[in-house]
């Protein structure tokens, strides 16, 4: 397997806080995910997951090792580099939405295209927001949208310029449970319809049951994984982190 | 509460430092004016030094008091809506609306008194250098002792203790009255609607200017120094009718300016500007006051120096002083503006790193961000100094046309690009350096806290 064929390739990444107290959150992190695939990436708090997501999207700079993503190496050198290497590559739904207020759902949506100064695809961006169920709010900003519509929102803006990667930390992690599951299913959706691949971060079992493949994480380091999950193998498997590791 | 106070004060640094500096520069400005209201009301001063100490202090630091309780009005309150938050958070642990209230004034009197005391050596100092100024320009007799006591102290920090109290205990109401879950949403748009209220007193303020400035034209012809003062006047009162009117002015420069700005790396700029106008309000507000006051007070200055001239040939020791004496005011007041404006420009863009990190993280580069942030300054820049250059003409051509009988004065347009220069090089640092600031946040920690 080579590298081009990888969405997203980490190579003996590691990342250390700390400057008297040296806290290793990634520690040679190696893996390759392949285009078109779903990745959840649990552990115990304190792991490294969410380290994990922010080096391999360039938002954190890796003490060292190599990020690829499509191949090409991340530039992180400095903050404008990374975020036009960024701009098309990567897609961002966070656990808080982080849609601006100011702005309406539609112009929301199309922010990161404008942003780019790609052409906006207008009927991409209808065809999105019709999938996601908010073609009837285009106009409404964000205060007056629920939490699983902002969410929504927040998706149809990562997927709308087509990045072949989509990074999602904690994406259900303010909604209720039906909610969640109605975000679950379109980031399914990005992975079978759009051929994205998504990398999601997540505590939750139920969510990671969604993905095709669980990585599990402890200490920094990746020590198992596991395919076609289901909800109640993921749920026992991390119930074994527990008498190791308190909870940080 | 005090402890929640301390630790408020802790964290909203910025802000805090702002309103300090506020009620610093204010405080001795005023206290400044009052000591020679207290030294011409000392037994064994003249009748005539004492007018002249006396509506001077009324006149200079009346018109100042205005511009000062102005200030520290916008200055507190958009300390409170800046936290609107963090109260609403408050609230939702139990906090009574009269809780809240309190929690405002005593943060305010908290800093009112620690302005206080560097701000009484800084007014004592002020007080004598004016008074120096005014014997050595033989307007008052060389025996006249400068007095800084009670009467400067009380009527000095009077004004700004009310100006203060009057806008803590409305940001307060605002605050307590607000619903809770309305607060924790970041708000879309900040209804800055025109209230009735506002609409009366912009029409009451700028009658007022325009019915000053008629007056200077019609009957104050060959009357010097009083024509100023009117026309002095006239200025002030219509800069403050349009700085009362600010949220529509941005809203309405955003507008023009739109197309020009979404071509060029603006197009946040404009959805920011035309929905949370008050923030960038808030800015305008002392550029035009600056604006108007330092172009309206130098131009009529030199006009009248003219006039001097063309009419007893040399200028007199006593023109001169009043010359110097009227630009140390100008200068004292602008000087509060500026700070005004810097101040708000500052904390407002400091306020706002999580919706830097989120732009950021959307795609933004740090450059981008702070393009479309230049853009905004831009905007304000422009409202600010058309409405402040309407404001000081309001002044400046009724003052020329009854000194020299002709409308447009003949001094070129020198002073008035300076003025530009100094008041866009002082907001575009403001802005730019806060922003350079606000971006050395990570992203994902701007958008984390």
């Amino acid at each position: 397997m080579t590298a081009m064929e990888d969405a997203l390739r980490l190579e003996k990444v590691s990342k250390t806080y700390g400057d008297k107290v040296r806290v290793a959150a990634l520690d040679d992190v190696s893996l390759a995910l392949p285009y078109g695939t779903f990745t959840a990436v649990m552990g115990p708090s304190g792991s490294g997951k969410s380290t994990l997501l922010n080096t391999a999207s360039g938002l954190e700079r890796a003490d060292s090792g190599r990020i690829l993503i499509g191949g090409q190496e991340f530039d992180t050198s400095d903050e404008t580099a990374a975020t036009r290497f960024r701009r098309g590559r990567v897609g961002f739904v966070f656990q808080a939405f982080n849609l601006l207020p100011t702005l309406t759902v539609w112009q929301n949506v199309l922010l990161p295209a404008r942003i780019a100064g790609i052409t906006v695809d207008k009927r991409r961006a209808r065809q999105v927001l019709d999938r996601v169920g908010l073609s009837d709010r285009l106009n409404h900003r964000p205060a007056e949208l629920s939490g699983g519509q902002q969410q929504r929102v927040a998706i149809a803006r990562a997927i709308v310029t087509r990045p072949a990667l989509l990074f999602a930390d904690e994406p259900t992690g303010a909604l209720d449970s039906a909610r969640a599951a109605e975000v679950l299913v379109l980031l399914g959706e990005a992975v079978r319809e759009y051929g994205q691949t998504v990398v999601m971060v997540t505590h939750d079992p139920v969510a990671a049951a969604y993905a095709d493949r669980v990585l599990f994480l402890a200490d920094g380091r990746i020590v198992d994984e596991m395919r076609a999950p289901e909800a109640t193998g993921v749920a026992a498997r991390m119930a074994a982190f527990r008498p190791g590791k308190v909870a940080a | 509460m005090w402890t929640l106070t301390f630790s408020n004060l802790r964290h909203n640094r910025a802000m805090y430092l702002a309103t300090f500096l506020n009620l610093y520069l204010g405080g001795a400005i005023l206290t400044a004016f009052a000591s020679l209201y207290e030294s011409g009301s000392a037994p064994g001063v003249s009748k005539a030094d004492r007018d002249t100490l006396q509506t001077m202090a009324l006149v200079i630091g009346g018109w100042g008091a205005l511009i000062i309780a102005f200030g520290t009005a916008a200055t507190l309150s958009l300390a409170v809506r800046q936290r609107e938050r963090q109260i609403a958070l408050l609230k939702a642990a139990g906090a009574l609306p009269g809780q809240i209230r309190r929690m405002i004034m005593v943060e305010t009197a908290a800093l009112l008194a620690a302005s206080a005391i560097p701000a009484t050596p800084t007014g004592m100092a002020l007080g004598r250098a004016v008074t120096a100024a005014l014997k050595s320009s033989h307007q008052v007799s060389h025996g006249v002792g400068h007095r800084f006591g009670a009467t400067a102290l009380s009527i000095g920090f009077g004004d700004i203790v009310l100006a203060a109290g009057g806008a803590a205990v409305v940001a307060g109401r605002r605050a307590a009255n607000q619903s809770t879950a309305a607060a924790l949403v970041t708000s879309a748009t900040d209804d800055a609607g025109l209230g009735r209220k506002r609409v009366i007193w912009a029409v009451v303020l700028l009658g007022l200017g325009v019915n000053a400035a008629v007056m200077v034209a019609t009957m104050m012809k060959d009357e010097g120094y009083d024509a100023m003062s009117v026309a002095g006047q006239a200025c002030i009162l219509t800069a403050l009718g349009l700085a009362v009117l600010a949220p529509v002015l941005i809203r309405a420069t955003a507008a023009v300016l739109g197309p020009l700005m979404r071509g060029t790396g603006g197009y946040l700029a404009e959805a920011e500007l035309r929905q949370h106008s008050r923030q960038a309000a808030g800015v305008l507000m002392p550029v035009i006051l600056f604006v108007a006051l330092a172009n309206g007070a130098l131009y009529q200055q030199f006009i009248q120096d003219d006039a001097n001239r063309a009419a007893h040939l040399t200028p007199t020791a006593d023109d001169k002083g009043v010359q110097t004496l009227s630009f140390l005011v100008v200068g004292m007041i602008a000087l509060f503006a500026a700070v005004v404006v810097a101040n708000l420009a500052v904390a407002g863009t400091l306020h706002r790193r999580r919706e830097f990190g989120q732009r950021r993280l959307i795609g933004d580069t740090p450059g981008e961000v702070r393009r479309s942030l230049g853009w905004e300054a831009a905007v304000v820049l422009v409202a600010g100094l058309v409405s402040g250059t309407l404001a000081a003409l309001v002044g400046i051509l009724p003052f020329s046309y009854a000194r020299t009988g002709d409308w447009l004065p003949d001094q070129g347009i020198g002073v008035f690009l300076g003025v530009t220069a100094v008041v866009v090089a002082l907001t575009m640092a403001a802005c730019l350096g806060a922003a350079r600031r606000a971006l050395r946040t990570p992203a994902l920690a701007a958008v984390g806290a």
